[in-house]
């Protein structure tokens, strides 16, 4: 489902041929027919699946192709740097905090052409005119469409955010700094990449109820209103803490995701059901059976529905694999190598969780249904992405600082000086409260005065005092303000000095 | 990728036997066989995760305060200094990076001084600015001449 999506944005989106795109072209079932024949990839694979469901599958796969191809030529290069970005993550290389830049540039632009997709959907099925019987998904059913476009609004902010501090990076000229905006992206990234699986999703109902009312007079829409208001309520809760932008909200909506799209898989399954049910009752011709029946080809949900309903515990025998090409669900690809490579690179320097990449793996993989949320990667695909206690560590919501959680914020640049930072362009996604480190108390107390050798006498030690008094010495010696990006660079090297660590977290005004 | 181990448990002990485990009864011994090595890199010399350039400063502090050098100790601060931003020497060429380069230098000398100096590095500050040194000009030593030029030891 989502998988793609999420793959996020990686792949689906990626290549312009989210499952949601094709919807709008779908009214004749027939014209799917001819697609077969573009999608090779699906055909070799699904003997596992029925048939019928699966042949189809226009562009699932075509995603993830393109993609393929597309980054055929630099892959050795970049798995080549491999190690280094490794090392990177330990504190080095400018070379791989500028692979690390690419990577979440790569991933960006996937969540932003999935979200393109959402956006084309919603507003087509809004455009499209009701059909002979007068039925079309407007009317009561507006506010579902809404719902659908004030979503688009806040995932759009946090994109442009993520490109804000991505921009930065690149300027900040200090390669720990550059690594630490990167690592502010994480939570902007993962909640648009997420919400984005979560709105496409939230499409793939909204074309089924589309062709359900054009399709099936005899289908209740009161009950297909009240099916769509339970689905926006499973959806809203997890919508909301994605919004949020929080790290700790957005991590833990996104290590739900898996258990939600499985549930929102199952409700679209017998939503589907119903409706067959009910038009075979009603003698329904057989092309609009297909009308309906297509929807959830082209669905992002489509990974997961062969499993659907499982009438055994399929996950138990169908496992993840990692292979040379990616990772494999018996024989079928989940995600390419590409992708793991990407956000192997995220994972490594802490912008992305590897709990959010399990997340997504599994969503992609159709691995949804048993409500294993918090199920892990099998170890090869662990080994592909080099999780280790120290990588989980990286990411400020990992369970390696789980302690760490309850420490207490600080501003690295005094909130007392808050104007003095404005004047010199900290402001909105940059602005000093983005600034802020989990300290804990030794290490607090130790830099703002109480251990030091000479406590409160002649040693000025205190952290606020000594950044402001680097910084305004600085610009004296300069003769002008000071940049952002040198104060930065200049917070930086004292930030090495007194061993603070570079993973910011977003802090309030005391 | 610093992660704050170096402030965890008792670090002056840590510090110390590290110097004792490489052959030095002191930070200043210990700094003095590394001439002008910015102190984060000394403080990775003692302890690659879980010494921090900050504790090596405040210990080098103390004891010149011990050994009444404090002087010594400042001009040696803007010696490490100069080389973690300038490793190529004074700029021949003042553009807008080498600017920043020696501001950040000089301005992370001020706030590393400890209070008693700090008028004087001021003025020092001022006279290098009035009177910038040759291009090249890389300091090795707090014995400079240029240094001790603009930071004299007090008279005892």
């Amino acid at each position: 489902m989502r998988a793609e999506a999420l793959l996020l944005s990686l792949v689906l989106m990626a290549t312009g041929c989210a499952s949601v795109s094709q919807a709008p072209g779908r009214d004749r079932s027939l014209s799917y027919a001819p697609r077969e024949s573009r999608s090779p990839a699906r055909m070799e694979t699904p003997s596992d699946e029925p048939p019928r469901a699966w042949n189809a599958p226009p562009h699932v796969l075509s995603g993830p192709e393109q993609r393929l191809l597309r980054r055929q030529q630099p892959r050795d290069d970049v798995t080549a740097v491999g190690d280094v970005s490794r090392e990177a993550a330990a504190g080095g290389g400018a070379r791989s905090a500028a692979l690390t830049r690419q990577a979440v540039l790569e991933a960006t632009d996937e969540v932003k052409g999935s979200l393109r997709n959402v956006e084309a959907a919603f507003s087509k099925l809004a455009a499209r005119p009701p059909d002979l019987w007068g039925f079309s998904l407007t009317g009561v059913f507006t506010r579902y469409l809404d719902q659908g476009s004030r979503q688009v609004t806040w995932l759009h902010g946090a994109l442009g955010s993520a490109t804000v501090l991505t921009d930065a990076a690149s300027e900040v000229g200090d390669t720990d700094m550059e690594l630490g905006l990167l690592r502010m992206t994480g939570p902007k990234l993962q909640a648009a990449w997420f919400g984005t699986l979560l709105l496409a999703t939230w499409v793939d109902f909204l074309h089924l109820a589309d062709a359900v009312l054009r399709n099936c007079p005899m289908c209740s829409v009161e009950k297909l209103f009240t099916d769509l208001h339970r689905v926006q309520g499973m959806m809203e809760p997890t919508l909301t803490d994605l919004a949020s932008l929080d790290p700790e909200r957005v991590e833990a909506a996104t290590t739900e995701m898996p258990e939600l799209m499985g549930k929102l898989t199952r409700e679209f399954d017998t939503l589907q059901r119903e409706t067959r049910a009910t038009m075979k009752f009603g003698g329904q011709v057989i092309a609009a059976m297909q009308a309906v029946e297509m929807v959830t080809m082209i669905s992002t949900m489509k990974m997961a529905m062969p499993r659907v309903p499982p009438s055994a515990p399929v996950t138990l025998g169908v496992g993840l694999i990692m292979s040379s090409s990616g990772v494999m669900v018996g024989s079928r690809m989940v995600v390419s190598a590409e992708w793991v490579e990407m956000m192997r690179k995220l994972v490594q320097a802490g912008v992305i969780s590897v709990p959010a990449v399990s997340a997504a793996v599994l969503i992609q993989g159709g691995q949804i249904l048993m409500a294993q949320a918090h199920q892990d990667l099998p170890k090869g695909l662990r080994d592909a992405l080099g999780d280790s206690p120290e990588v989980r560590g990286m990411h400020e919501t990992g369970r390696a600082r789980a302690g760490m959680s309850d420490a207490p914020k600080h501003h690295v640049l005094p909130q007392e000086h808050r104007e003095w930072f404005e004047q010199r362009g900290f402001k909105g996604d940059l602005d000093i409260d983005q600034f802020c480190v989990r300290l804990e108390q030794a290490h607090h107390e130790a830099i703002h005065g109480g251990g030091n050798w000479k406590l409160g006498r002649t040693w000025p030690g205190e952290w606020n005092r000594m950044i402001m008094e680097a910084l305004r010495e600085a610009e004296v010696e300069a003769g002008r303000m000071l940049t952002r990006n040198e104060v930065l660079n200049i917070a930086a090297s004292r930030m090495r000095r007194y061993d603070i660590p570079m993973r910011f977290i977003q802090g309030g005004p005391r | 990728m610093t992660d704050g181990r170096s402030w965890q448990g008792n670090w002056k002990a840590r510090l110390y036997e590290r110097l004792r485990e490489r052959g030095y009864d002191s930070l200043t011994a210990f700094a003095e066989a590394h001439p002008a090595v910015p102190l984060n890199q000394l403080a990775e010399e003692l302890g690659k995760d879980d010494i921090a350039g900050v504790q090596v400063l405040g210990g080098l502090h103390a004891e010149a305060e011990q050994r009444k050098q404090v002087t010594r100790f400042v001009r040696d601060v803007l010696v490490r200094e100069l080389s973690e931003s300038l490793p190529h020497g004074w700029p021949s060429v003042m553009d807008d990076e080498s600017r920043f380069q020696v501001a950040k230098a000089l301005g992370c000398w001020s706030a590393d001084t400890p209070d008693t100096h700090k008028e004087r590095v001021k003025q020092a500050r001022a006279a290098l600015r009035a009177n910038p040194p040759k291009p090249g000009w890389r300091p090795l030593s707090p014995d400079d001449e240029l240094l001790r030029t603009l930071l004299p030891d007090e008279q005892a």
